[in-house]
Formats: structure tokens, C-alpha cells, sequence
């Protein structure tokens, strides 16, 4: 049984006294006060509390793992190379620890005749192009997609595009390539100048930040479909946040997200507690000038703020932290189907290959993955808005990050109730009618 | 605060929050506009609770005169009684109004009007508007029903330019009004904005008290008979596909065709005989009031008329039965044959029916159930044969809707009938004896010939390439699925009337007729051509799309037809038959 603890989370703001119920993350106003009369309260008491406020029925999330998901996205690692030399990279220098090799056609092809073979007309399926860095094979990449369009067209189904790379190889026309197609494309971008060229230097030692931004330019000129984001793995080396999100916004980024570097195969640029501590300060004081933004109505895309927003004003509920091994999978060079694009050549995540689908191994997969099964997860008042983090980083280092995550959320909670206030608009609701 | 929490109030912030809060009360969408709002108990709402309301501060209840009077309880308990007065929260009374109407009530609520009231049993007196009072009283002082004052305060009407006045009087034991009486000024209040929301006065689920509770003692008695009226009373038994035999007829018919009573208790094969003919004689066997609480889940779901199983199936087609080559085909056969022999039949059924003995006349020293059969025979036959002059009219219809320049009406009757697989027979004007309802049933018969020849019409109209207008083919169905009763009528006539059929002798049931001369039946035979002639006249003015006109037909020959069967009856009492045809005298 899961103590009534742990079903609640508080929070304040200047409105008044707020609750998360964490199962189907509803989010009350309560009365001042309730907070501490929750918590001095016997166990008894409290689950009559919550009841009395509905709180107590049939659970949104029950234990049973989603069965006989179909396959609706797959990421291609297209090269398992890399012309860079990251320092933390989980991809071990985009060879995941084996040797270096492109994707032949006949795998590309087979990916996405399974996506194909999995979807009922009317459905979205996705291609996510990664590596190594996947431009290395830029023919696939082409190739590829105009061969999903064409099997989605005859199929009735609609695809969407997405590649990460880390910039260096981008062409113009590839910038005509990827606006014709809609492409969600990300640039692994560590920071501005120097910053980033120490942390993703090239095979030589050479910094490449001034190559990717010229690169990048006639990309980001070319938005319409579009979308080119920039995204920021955090180290102690690269600690200046919100200096870096205003940068990267004026450069006119659709949007920018940070994330912690929490397991790297060597143990390099690891963020230890301090530094997460430090990253939360900051990441907060992004998210104060997103606010700002928001309240006077301009956009402002900070990726993970926007998110968060969204994803709490809609009372996401998750069991697992992505869809990896659900209906998303990585696919290795040969074929090999894993539970994402991290895990490629890891037996950790391996479950198939593309050619007869995913294999039983997913059913233990999601079983065991759950959050449910997770500890300390499942008395966690998080574990619905986290689902439980990312597996490869929990499965490879534990979770280090936990109380990073509580409080960001804790403050998006707030930000929440400061926002839908001051701009429901945001939320999609009229003004009028949401203050009535 | 304690340990145990009281009801806190909180307000649901985003949208898993919203949609999962559970609002006290109506949903938001409750409208009246969209109830059943019958006013017995309905089924949304009972409209009643509004007027409960109607002066405001006060809470009425319509109390009726008492089915079975205890001797010791109160007198002259019927009539509005005044049930509470509740002036705090009603949106007409608020503290801060300007109205002085508002405050003058208010002081007196609170005040000594409000402490006399909560002394003994009020009740509304009379109520006054617009220059009318009506008081609530017989002339000798007895007072109104609820039900009936319910009905004047209905009558009210709001608005800030009618005021209205009630007074209230005091009853005590007896029933004698015992002090001055209460009188208050007001208006009545508006039930509902002009959006459809109710007031605020009523309180959440006050609309809804009294309600009943359907699936559960309704399905047996339901006082306002909405549900009784909704359920149906007989159906058909189950009958499993494959009891079928090739030809399309069940293996066993009367079971197939027999009514049950849908309630009856016991639902074991044994338990389907036919239901009787009156609530009173089924009463016995049905579900009763204690059973019908874990019983209701078996009362079997229904369609078309006939108990289903667990899983329903379209009764296949009825083998053999292909459309007309073509739709002239069809048409030739309705106007050659189908119209015509339903002519002869409605003619063969009504001799039949001049042909059975007077009721009231029956000898019930020797016969004792004879009164009853015969009531029940000639009931059935006449229902019979006025079902086949309807089906004449509708194939007359189907053939003026198919071909309306060339329509003539067909009212001409046939001189054969089908009997048998491509064999026929003479028509014949015969009393109804054992044979000669054998044959009727025969020809009857689910599968047989007339049958056979509608699913005929009903496949070929089923071509919606052909026929893309789907009335037509719900008219050919409607033919075809009441032959069905015709076929039972006469089964279940069979069974009553054997008994008398001794061997000797004409049996008990049956008057000794003959089929007179057109000179005996000079009148009849008048009344009998003024109808064909009047209905000649408005089936083709139907053609033509008059219809008032026609109805000015059709009224005349549904008097013709009083008379001719007057004039029938008079004839047959002397044992003489309507010779509708001369030859083939039985």
C-alpha cells in the first residue's frame, strides 16, 4: 500500500496553498493551512482526508504494463562514428563500444517497413535519425526518408522527421532537405564559444563551436516546417545557464533544453551533488525569465519550462519516464532493435531486431521497468510527472538526480499556478473566462 | 481541527483535476427541455419540486386525500402544504434588497409571521393574481386535493408586473382552521432562467426527490405505467435458428408464434404457454414484487417482437425467395394476384365471421366456456379480416407509388387462392368449420404461399439501385411480418373451437348459414358496392396525392361499413350468408 504520504505534494505561492494529488497529477487550491494539518495527521486520518476529497478511487495507473504496444517510432543509428570526440558521450565516441560502421539500406528500409507494418491508416509514425553523428551517412538519411514518405503516402499514414547532430557536418542543402520535410532537427550545442569547444572538441582537439554556428545558420534562416533546437548536456564545465539559453534564444533556436550529464561510460563531467544544487539554482533562474516572458506575453523557448507547463496543465500522468521499449525503439547499425537510442549495442536494452519486431524481452522490459517496481519511486510524490528517469542513466548510475528533479518540479508547480493565473491564454483558455 | 478532517473546499486547478472533481448536485447540462418530464415521478426530474417552490421563503409539499383514512390521524391532511419556511438563502430574498415587498416578507419571516408559522399544520388557502383568487376549497368547506391546487399554482405566472398574494390557515386536529389566517405578497418565483438553468433556491438533487427507481420494482409496477408502457407485455419465445425447417417454417409453429408474457416467472421451456388474455389471469404467473429485485436481469432483451438470446441473428433469408426479374413483374403479380386474392381473403374471413354464433345467445348450460370462445373467435376473425383489407390497401399503395400514371385500383377479388406449391383452389364462401380453418391457417402459414409472395415484393425492394426510396420497402416489409398474426389468430381459434366439433350435427359455435340470394341480400350488397366504389374513389384521389380529399372517401366507407355489418349480422341471425360471389357455394 502506498502511504498516504505519498500521494499528496504541497506547495505554495502567492496565491495561496496548493496540492498535487499525485495520481492523475490533479492539481487543487486548498485552504491555508492544510499542508500542516495534512501532516499532523495519523495515517488513518490522512487517507480519510483524502478521501473526503474524492481522492480515493479507482487509481489512474494501476500496475499492469501496457500490452502489445505497436512500434509508432524508431531512431535510426545511421553511423555508429563520430567526427567528434565528446568527452561524456554515451555513445563512447558514437561507436557504442563496438567497431565504427554506417547503416546499410536494407535496414534503413526494414525500419520502416515495420513501422509501416504496425500502423492502421490515419496513424503518425516517426524516424529519428542518430548516431554517432548521423550525417556521416547523409545518403541513408535521404534516402530513407523519401522511402518512408512514399510508404506512408501509399499506407495512408502521415511521418514525421527528426535527426540530432552535433552540427559540424550540416550542408545548405540540407537546411532545403529537412525544411521539406518538416524535420525536428537538434544541435548538440554545449554551451557558447569556448565553453562548448571544450567539451565537444573534434577528433584533433580542435574546438567546433564557430563551424557548427555558421553551419547552423542558414538552418535556423530557413524555419518554416522546420524546427531547429538546440540542446545543452550540463557538466560543472558548463554551469552558466541562463547566459546560455538567452544566448542561444537570440540566435533564434525554436527552442533550447538542458539536460544534466548524469552517466557518461567513463564516469567524465559527471554532475555530483553540489553541482546539481547548482544546476537547479540555475535552471530556476531560467525559468524565472521564461515566466517573465510569459507574463507579457512573448514566447520565450526554453524547452524544458515549456514542457513542463504543458505537461502539468494537462496532468500527465506517466508510468514510465519515455516510450523507450514501448513504442520507441533505437535500431543498431545491423538491424538490431534496442530500448532506445542510448542502449544501441548494450544487451541491457536489447530486445529484436527490425526484421521480426521486438521480442519477449520487451514484456519483461516494461514489467520491470514500471515505476511501480521502482524504488524509492513508488512512495516518491514525483513519480508520475518523472515516471521514474531515464533508464539508461537509472539502469547505468542509479539515480543520483532525484532531488534535482523534485525540486524543478516543485518549482514548476508553483510556476504553474503563478502562470495559469496571470495568463491562462497560455493554457488555451480565454481570459475572460478562466478568471470568472 | 481534529484528526477526522471536515469537508474542505478545494478548487481543481488544471485539467486531470477538473475533470476528475466531482460537482455536488445536477450535472451542468441537466435541462428540463431534455427530461421525460412526465409528472408523475419522471425519470429526470419531478416537476412537482418546482412549484414546491413557488412563493419566496416558503417550501410547499402537494399532499393528496389519503388512499386508506387512519381514523385517528389528523383531518383535512390533503391540500399544499406548507412544509418549511427557508428564507435565508433564497436568491428572491436577499437581506440587501431595495424592494420593499423583499424586506416587508423578510421581517416577517423572521419575526412573528415566521414564529406563527412553525406553530401546527399550515396550509395554503387561496392565491391571488392579476384580480383572480381562487381558494382551495369545495362549497362545503372540504379542502382541495394537493394535486389539484399543484395544478392552479402551475397557473401562476412571474414577472415583475404580476404580483401575487397567498394566504395561509392553520389546521388543527380536526381539520378546523383555527386562527387568523397568513397572508403574504410576493411574486412567483421564475423556475429557470431564460438559459434553462434552474434557480439557486432549489438545492442539489431537490429536483429529483421522489423520483423512481427504474429497473428494479418498476419493470413490475410502475404507478404512472411509463415503464409498464415501455416493456413489452407478450413476445415471442426464443427460437434457435437451426429449429428450422428447409422450407423456412419453424419445425414447430404455434411454439414459434405463441405469446408468452414477457414477465412471466417461470422461464423455463415449460413456463412457455400462451399468456392469457387479461393482467388479471397473467397476474398470477409473473414475477412478483420480491423476485423482480434479482429477477430483472433475466426479463430477456426483445427484438422484433421476439425474446433473444445471448447473441442475436437476423433471421436469415427466407430460403428460396429470389426478387422479380423485374420491377413490371412485380407489379403485374400484385395487380393480377397479391391485391386481388387479399380482396378474397378479407371477403372468405368476413362470411366466416357473420357465420359464428351470437355470444349472447350461446347455451352455456351445455357450453359453459362457449360465451367466452366465441367472444374470443369472433373478435379474431374480424381482427383477421380487417388485416387483409388493410394489407389490399397497401398493396394497392405499393402499386400506386410504383406506377402512379397508370394506377387503377384493384378491388376486384380473385376467383383462386395458392393452396399447396403451385396448385390452387376455388374461392369459397364457407362457415367457419374445422376444414375451413384448416385451410385458413394453411394459407397463413409463416413460409406459405402469401408469405412467400411478399418476401418476393420485400427482396425485389430491397434493391436500392432500383429502389433508392426505402419507404416503399418498409411498406412490403410491413405486409410481410403481419401475416404472422393472422397465422397465430387462426391456430389459437382452432384449438378454442375444437371442443365443440362433437361430429354431429352443426357444432355449438356455428350458426347454420347459407349463402342467400341477391335478393335477400339486396342491402348488404348495396352497402358492399357503395364501399368498393367509395374506396375505388379514394385510393385513386390518394394516387394523386389528395389526400383530404380522399379522407372525405374513406370516412364514408368506414360508415358504409357500420352499417354493412349490421346489416350481416341481421342477415346471418335469419342464416343467411352475403353472397359475395355467386358460385361456390359451400
Amino acid at each position: 500500500m502506498i502511504p498516504p504520504a505519498a500521494q499528496v505534494h504541497f506547495f505554495d505561492s502567492q496565491h495561496g496553498d496548493h496540492m498535487l494529488a499525485v495520481d492523475g497529477s490533479r492539481v487543487f487550491d486548498v485552504p491555508a493551512g492544510t499542508a500542516d494539518q495534512f501532516a499532523s495527521m495519523d495515517q488513518p486520518g490522512q487517507s480519510a482526508f483524502l478521501r473526503s476529497m474524492g481522492l480515493d478511487g479507482a487509481p489512474f495507473i494501476d500496475d499492469t504494463p501496457p500490452q502489445d504496444m505497436p512500434v509508432r517510432s524508431l531512431s535510426l543509428a545511421v553511423a555508429q562514428k563520430c567526427n567528434l570526440a565528446c568527452t561524456y558521450c554515451y555513445a563512447a565516441g558514437g561507436e557504442f563500444g563496438g567497431p565504427a560502421r554506417n547503416m546499410e539500406w536494407e535496414v534503413a528500409k526494414a525500419s520502416v517497413n515495420r513501422l509501416v507494418a504496425e500502423a492502421e491508416p490515419g496513424v503518425r509514425i516517426n524516424l529519428a535519425y542518430l548516431g554517432g553523428e548521423p550525417l556521416i551517412n547523409r545518403d541513408l538519411v535521404q534516402r530513407t526518408t523519401d522511402y518512408a514518405v512514399e510508404q506512408a503516402q501509399a499506407n495512408g499514414l502521415s511521418v514525421g522527421f527528426s535527426i540530432t547532430t552535433n552540427g559540424t557536418l550540416l550542408r545548405p542543402e540540407d537546411a532545403a532537405f529537412f525544411e521539406a520535410h518538416g524535420f525536428a532537427v537538434t544541435i548538440s550545442l554545449d554551451g557558447v564559444g569556448e565553453v562548448h569547444d571544450k567539451l565537444r572538441p573534434n577528433r584533433g582537439g580542435r574546438g567546433s563551436f564557430d563551424t557548427i554556428l555558421k553551419r547552423v545558420e542558414p538552418l535556423l534562416a530557413a524555419q518554416h516546417r522546420m524546427q531547429v533546437g538546440a540542446r545543452v548536456t550540463v557538466t560543472p564545465q558548463n554551469m552558466n545557464l541562463p547566459e546560455t539559453l538567452d544566448r542561444f534564444v537570440g540566435m533564434g533556436f525554436h527552442s533550447i533544453g538542458f539536460s544534466p550529464m548524469l552517466a557518461s561510460p567513463n564516469g567524465q563531467h559527471e554532475l555530483d551533488r553540489n553541482d546539481l544544487d547548482e544546476m537547479l539554482a540555475q535552471m530556476i533562474r531560467c525559468g524565472e525569465v521564461f515566466e517573465a516572458a510569459v507574463m507579457q506575453g512573448r514566447r520565450y523557448p526554453f524547452s524544458n519550462m515549456a514542457a513542463a507547463m504543458q505537461e502539468i496543465h494537462r496532468g500527465t500522468h506517466r508510468p514510465y519516464a519515455c516510450g523507450a521499449g514501448g513504442g520507441y525503439f533505437g535500431v543498431s547499425a545491423d538491424g538490431g532493435l534496442f530500448a532506445c537510442h542510448r542502449f544501441v549495442e548494450d544487451e541491457a536494452g536489447a530486445m529484436g531486431d527490425v526484421y521480426d519486431g521486438p521480442d519477449l524481452r520487451r514484456e519483461n522490459w516494461l514489467a520491470d521497468r514500471h515505476v511501480h517496481t521502482q524504488s524509492p519511486c513508488n512512495t516518491c510524490w514525483a513519480r508520475y510527472l518523472c515516471g521514474g528517469g531515464c533508464h539508461h542513466e537509472v539502469i547505468h548510475r542509479g539515480r543520483p538526480a532525484c532531488d534535482y528533479i523534485r525540486g524543478w518540479l516543485h518549482y514548476c508547480l508553483q510556476a504553474y499556478v503563478r502562470l495559469s493565473e496571470a495568463r491562462p491564454d497560455y493554457f488555451g483558455a480565454p481570459t475572460l473566462a478562466a478568471s470568472a | 481541527m481534529s484528526d477526522q478532517p471536515g469537508q474542505i473546499r478545494v478548487t481543481p486547478r488544471n485539467l486531470t483535476a477538473r475533470a476528475a472533481y466531482k460537482v455536488p448536485g445536477n450535472p451542468g447540462n441537466t435541462r428540463l427541455d431534455g427530461s421525460v418530464g412526465n409528472c408523475f415521478p419522471g425519470l429526470e426530474m419531478d416537476v412537482r419540486n418546482l412549484d414546491r417552490r413557488f412563493f419566496p421563503g416558503l417550501v410547499f409539499n402537494a399532499v393528496r386525500v389519503p388512499l386508506s383514512p387512519v381514523p385517528e390521524a389528523p383531518k383535512n391532511a390533503q391540500g399544499f402544504h406548507l412544509v418549511f419556511v427557508d428564507y435565508f438563502y433564497d436568491p428572491m430574498l436577499p437581506d440587501n434588497s431595495p424592494e420593499g415587498w423583499v424586506q416587508t416578507l423578510l421581517e416577517a419571516y423572521s419575526g412573528d409571521i415566521g414564529a406563527k408559522l412553525s406553530q401546527g399544520r399550515w396550509f395554503l388557502s387561496w392565491v391571488e393574481q392579476s384580480g383572480k383568487r381562487i381558494t382551495f376549497k369545495e362549497e362545503d368547506g372540504t379542502p382541495y386535493d394537493g394535486l389539484m391546487i399543484w395544478r392552479f399554482i402551475r397557473s401562476l405566472e412571474h414577472g415583475d408586473d404580476k404580483p401575487v398574494s397567498i394566504a395561509l390557515e392553520r389546521r388543527n386536529h380536526e381539520g378546523i382552521v383555527d386562527t387568523e389566517q397568513v397572508v403574504l405578497h410576493g411574486f412567483r418565483r421564475q423556475y429557470r432562467t431564460e438559459a434553462g438553468v434552474f434557480s439557486e433556491a432549489y438545492d442539489p438533487g431537490e429536483l429529483t426527490q421522489s423520483l423512481c427507481n427504474p429497473w428494479s420494482h418498476d419493470f413490475r409496477d410502475c404507478g404512472c405505467h411509463y415503464w409498464p408502457s415501455n416493456h413489452p407485455d407478450v413476445v415471442m419465445a426464443e427460437v434457435a435458428h437451426d429449429d428450422q425447417l428447409p422450407s423456412g417454417q419453424s419445425k414447430n409453429p404455434i411454439e414459434a408464434e405463441t405469446y408468452l408474457d414477457w414477465l412471466r416467472s417461470d422461464k423455463s421451456p415449460s413456463g412457455n404457454v400462451a399468456a392469457l388474455n387479461t393482467v388479471e389471469q397473467n397476474r398470477p404467473y409473473q414475477i412478483d414484487h420480491y423476485q423482480v429485485n434479482q429477477m430483472w436481469s433475466e426479463l430477456p432483451i426483445v427484438v422484433e417482437g421476439r425474446e433473444t438470446g445471448e447473441v442475436y441473428e437476423v433471421d436469415p433469408e427466407m430460403p428460396g425467395v429470389e426478387p422479380y426479374d423485374t420491377p413490371e413483374d412485380m407489379v403485374k403479380d400484385l395487380k393480377t394476384r397479391l391485391a386481388a386474392m387479399e380482396m378474397t381473403l378479407s371477403l372468405q374471413y368476413l362470411y366466416a365471421y357473420f357465420s359464428l354464433a351470437d355470444p349472447e345467445t350461446a347455451d352455456t348450460q351445455k357450453w359453459p366456456t362457449l360465451k367466452d370462445d366465441l367472444i374470443f373467435a369472433r373478435r379474431s376473425v374480424l381482427e383477421v379480416a380487417i388485416g387483409e383489407m388493410t394489407h389490399m390497401r397497401w398493396a394497392n399503395q405499393l402499386l400506386w407509388e410504383l406506377e402512379p400514371d397508370d394506377y387503377e385500383p384493384i378491388l376486384t377479388p380473385s376467383e383462386t387462392l395458392p393452396a399447396g406449391r403451385c396448385k390452387t383452389q376455388p374461392r369459397a364462401l364457407r362457415p367457419l368449420t374445422a376444414e375451413a380453418l384448416a385451410d385458413f391457417i394453411e394459407i397463413e402459414r409463416p413460409g406459405g404461399f402469401i408469405d412467400r409472395a411478399y418476401a418476393q415484393c420485400v427482396a425485389t425492394l430491397e434493391q436500392e439501385d432500383l429502389f433508392p426510396e426505402r419507404r416503399l420497402y418498409a411498406l412490403a416489409v410491413r405486409i410481410d411480418t403481419d401475416g404472422d398474426e393472422h397465422f397465430l389468430r387462426f391456430s389459437q381459434m382452432k384449438d378454442v373451437l375444437a371442443k365443440y366439433d362433437t361430429g354431429e350435427d352443426t357444432p355449438a359455435y356455428l350458426r347454420p348459414i347459407e349463402v342467400g340470394t341477391e335478393a335477400q341480400a339486396k342491402t348488404a350488397l348495396d352497402l358492399y358496392a357503395k364501399v368498393k366504389d367509395g374506396l375505388a374513389k379514394a385510393y385513386t384521389l390518394e394516387a394523386e396525392g389528395q389526400f383530404e380529399e380522399s379522407q372525405t372517401y374513406i370516412q364514408q366507407v368506414r360508415d358504409d361499413m357500420k352499417l354493412f355489418r349490421d346489416e350481416g349480422e341481421a342477415l346471418a341471425a335469419k342464416n343467411i350468408g352475403i353472397p359475395f360471389w355467386t358460385e361456390g357455394k359451400a
